[in-house]
Order: C-alpha cells, then sequence, then structure tokens
C-alpha cells in the first residue's frame, strides 16, 4: 500500500497550510518579523480595521493547529525510522504551540482596550494604549519565547529525515541548519537588540529549508520501495 | 477474557470522568450566567465581590474541567490504543493543548479575583469605575480565549469518533450513532468558533445542541461498557 505516500502528502498539505495561514496572518496585523516593536505603529495598523484583525487572529491560531497537525504527520511518518526522536520532536512542538497559542491570550485584550465601545472609557485615550501596549509586548514576547522550542524540534526532526533514507539527506542537513538559523534569530531577538540584519538572514534560510521540505513532501512525496523496506522489520 | 474485563474498567473509569467533567461544566456555567454581565463592568465587578466565595468556586471547577477532560483523553488513549495509536495520540495531543488553554482562562480570572480582593489594597490608587472596567476586561480576555478554544474542544472529537466507529467496542448502530453525534458536535463548536470571530453579528449558536456526542459517551461508557462485538479488533 501507498500509505507512506499518503502521510507524507498530509504532512505537506498541513505544512502548506501552515504558511498560508501565517503570511494571511502576518500580512494582515500580526507582528512576526524581526524588526524591533514599534508599538504605536503596530497598533494602528491592527486596529484600523477590525475586522482584518479577527482574520489575522483567526488565521494565526489555525497557523499554529496545522504547524503541530502536520507535526503529528511527521511521526507517523518517521516514527518507524527512530521511536524516541519521533516523538520528541513531536513533543517540542506540542510544547512549542502551546506556549503560541498562549501567548495569543494577551492579544485578545487589544481589541478591548482600543474599540469604540463605553467600558474602558474610564481611562484616558493614552493609558488605553500604554496598558495596550504591555499586552502586545507580552503577546510578541510570548510568541518568541515558543520559537524556542519550535526551534529545538528542528534538530530531532533534521535527524531524522537525514537518517530516513526515504527523504533525501540534503533536506535533513537543511532542516539542521535551520535550527541553528532560527535559534540564532531567538538569541538575537533577546541578547542583541539591533543587529536585525541577522536574523533576516537567518529567516531566509530557514524559509529556504522548511519550504523545500514541505514542497517536497508534497509533490515527490517519499521513496516507497524503501520506506517499506524500513517499516517491515520494525 | 481478562484484557475485555479491563477494557471494561477502563471505559468505566472514562466516562466516570465524562461525568464529572458534564457535573462541574454544568456548575460552572450557571455560576458565569449568575455572576457575570458582560458589557455591565460595575454590575459584574460587584456582583463578584459580593460573592467571592462563589467565584473562587467556579474557577476550581473550570480547573477541575481542564483536569478531567485531559484525564479523559488520557483513558481514553488506553482504551483505543490498539484501535489505532497514531491516532489516539493524536487525540490526547489536541486535549493537551486545549486543557492547557483552559487553565489559561483560569488565570484571567484569577486575575480579576486579584484586583477584587485589592481594591482597597493597592489599586487604591485607582477610580472605582477604573476598577470596574479592569475586572471587566479579565472577564471579557478569559471568554474570548474560552471561544478561541472551541477550536480544540472540537477538534478532539474528530478522532474520538473515529475511533469509536473503527473499535468494535460497541454495538454497531450504537457506534454509528455515538460517532455522527460526535462529529456533528466537533462541527458545531468549529462553526461557532468561524461565527463568534468572524461574523460577530450572528447570534445562533450551533454548541447548545451538541451534547448529544458526550450524553452518549456518558452513557454508554460509564453504564454500559465495553462489549467487545467483534473480536477480530483484537
Amino acid at each position: 500500500m501507498n500509505s507512506n505516500k499518503k502521510t507524507a502528502r498530509i504532512a505537506g498539505i498541513l505544512y502548506l497550510a501552515h504558511f498560508l495561514t501565517f503570511f494571511l496572518a502576518d500580512n494582515g496585523v500580526h507582528y512576526t518579523g524581526v524588526e524591533p516593536l514599534d508599538p504605536q505603529a503596530l497598533l494602528q495598523s491592527m486596529m484600523s480595521s477590525e475586522i482584518w484583525f479577527d482574520i489575522g487572529f483567526v488565521s494565526f491560531l489555525f497557523t499554529g493547529i496545522t504547524f503541530f497537525l502536520s507535526a503529528w504527520a511527521l511521526y507517523v511518518l518517521l516514527k518507524p525510522v527512530n521511536k524516541e526522536l519521533a516523538l520528541l520532536f513531536m513533543l517540542l512542538n506540542l510544547g512549542g504551540i502551546s506556549v503560541w497559542l498562549a501567548s495569543m491570550n494577551a492579544e485578545l485584550a487589544i481589541p478591548f482596550l482600543l474599540s469604540s465601545s463605553d467600558v474602558m472609557k474610564v481611562f484616558q485615550a493614552d493609558q488605553l494604549e500604554a496598558i495596550a501596549v504591555v499586552f502586545l509586548s507580552i503577546f510578541k514576547n510570548g510568541y518568541m519565547i515558543s520559537q524556542i522550542l519550535l526551534n529545538l524540534w528542528l534538530f530531532p526532526l533534521g535527524y531524522v529525515v537525514y537518517k530516513s533514507g526515504f527523504i533525501p539527506r540534503i533536506l535533513g542537513i537543511l532542516l539542521l541548519i535551520d535550527g541553528v538559523a532560527m535559534l540564532t534569530w531567538s538569541i538575537q531577538y533577546f541578547l542583541f537588540p539591533g543587529y536585525e540584519i541577522i536574523s533576516e538572514i537567518c529567516l531566509g534560510l530557514g524559509f529556504l529549508a522548511e519550504g523545500s521540505f514541505c514542497l517536497w513532501l508534497l509533490i515527490k512525496g517519499v521513496n516507497d520501495e524503501h520506506a517499506q523496506s524500513i517499516r517491515k522489520p520494525a | 477474557m481478562i484484557r475485555i474485563d479491563s477494557d471494561n474498567k477502563t471505559a468505566r473509569l472514562a466516562g466516570f470522568f465524562y461525568l464529572l467533567l458534564a457535573i462541574t461544566g454544568t456548575f460552572n456555567f450557571f455560576v458565569k450566567e449568575k455572576l457575570f454581565e458582560y458589557a455591565n463592568p460595575e454590575a459584574t465587578a460587584n456582583k463578584i465581590s459580593a460573592s467571592l466565595s462563589l467565584f473562587t468556586l467556579s474557577i476550581v471547577s473550570e480547573q477541575i474541567m481542564a483536569t478531567v477532560w485531559i484525564l479523559i483523553a488520557i483513558t481514553l488513549y488506553a482504551l483505543f490504543k490498539k484501535v489505532s495509536k497514531n491516532i489516539s495520540f493524536l487525540m490526547v495531543s489536541l486535549v493537551l493543548v486545549g486543557g492547557a488553554l483552559v487553565y489559561l482562562t483560569v488565570a484571567s480570572q484569577i486575575a480579576a479575583l486579584v484586583i477584587v480582593k485589592n481594591t482597597t489594597g493597592y489599586f487604591a490608587s485607582f477610580d472605582t469605575t477604573q476598577i470596574h472596567a479592569l475586572v471587566m476586561l479579565c472577564i471579557d480576555v478569559a471568554r474570548e480565549l474560552a471561544y478561541a478554544n472551541y477550536i480544540f474542544m472540537g477538534i478532539w472529537m474528530f478522532p474520538f469518533a473515529y475511533l469509536v466507529m473503527k473499535s468494535g467496542f460497541f454495538p454497531k448502530t450504537v457506534s454509528k450513532i455515538w460517532g455522527v453525534l460526535l462529529i456533528f458536535g466537533g462541527l458545531a463548536y468549529i462553526i461557532d468558533f468561524f461565527t463568534y470571530f468572524l461574523f460577530p453579528g450572528v447570534f445562533f449558536h450551533l454548541t447548545p445542541f451538541a451534547f448529544g456526542g458526550d450524553m452518549f459517551s456518558i452513557l454508554w461508557l460509564l453504564i454500559m461498557g465495553v462489549s467487545h462485538q467483534k473480536t477480530d479488533s483484537a
């Protein structure tokens, strides 16, 4: 049966959905880039259109969910290669997604603070904006903290892909490089503000690695005879 | 024979947790109905400070709900893992994230509790109306997150339904009706999620009619148990 090929396809489709919802969210109202936080400008763009804020929120939620679902499909696909490491990358992803979704809780407060309803009008406008900036920073930093777990999952993933034999080794190596690059991004964000140029390069690398991995799963699937021969003795 | 007995025990344990979820959930629902008046900060804050112990009990019951939900998923995993380990694992993982988000809604409500308890303490520098607005903000954020969590409250029912229908643990018609009810419940939660965030003007919600699957789960797991209609699943 082609069950491995199917699993690879499913993982690829979910990974692609992850990318698409990510771009939808980011181009709408979210702020996931490398530039340092400019809260005023960001709040303005967030609240300029409430429906875009909602669409951004919903698609960002689905970015997280589809990411986890694709990690699960990859776990199913790669479990025969190395059960422990496959479990490890899936759990790292699960933890990262939980932190990610938790950080979005802070974002939910922003519409209440800045909308036209009367409830919060007992504060002055600049006070409300200050509180909104606090929530925005909690959201942004929570997202960046989740990225640490979502970098770490790339190492076991890259290793298992490298070892698998039914996915090209170069993709495994790319994922390992991706892990280093994304970790550099997190370290730069928290420890070396002002060196965003490093992170630009790292994010480019990450996009290249994960994009090609996603496309490979989607288009080529896996080398099925090889996958079957690994699965058999297990 | 021993295996069937132990399966039965597992099923009844899951049913027992499910019953606990229904009881704490109902209690939590009615306390919230009683205490919270959305868009009326003064009434909400006054009601909360007038019945602090009831509000605390509601917070505790919500924590029990999150815990019990996770326990249900883990028990169901133990029951269904021989049907499909991957799908059972997916179900548990989704509930783990959803459960974590329920705990997070509790955190916002505890923030409201802290504000109400310290109005003459370190919140003394705020006006009474401002304190009311802050309490309302916490309650609103908790509710928004609870609606965002509808995704997870819905999505875990699909693998659950799959396992119920595939397992052969229950009479054929029962598993069919049960599975369909669970799928309907899952869809209802997800549709309500979209309605709430993208079409806030629509007030028709499906979830009040979606408890059929849960009723079935309690009834069948707790009272009828596992009967192994087809032994070929072993």
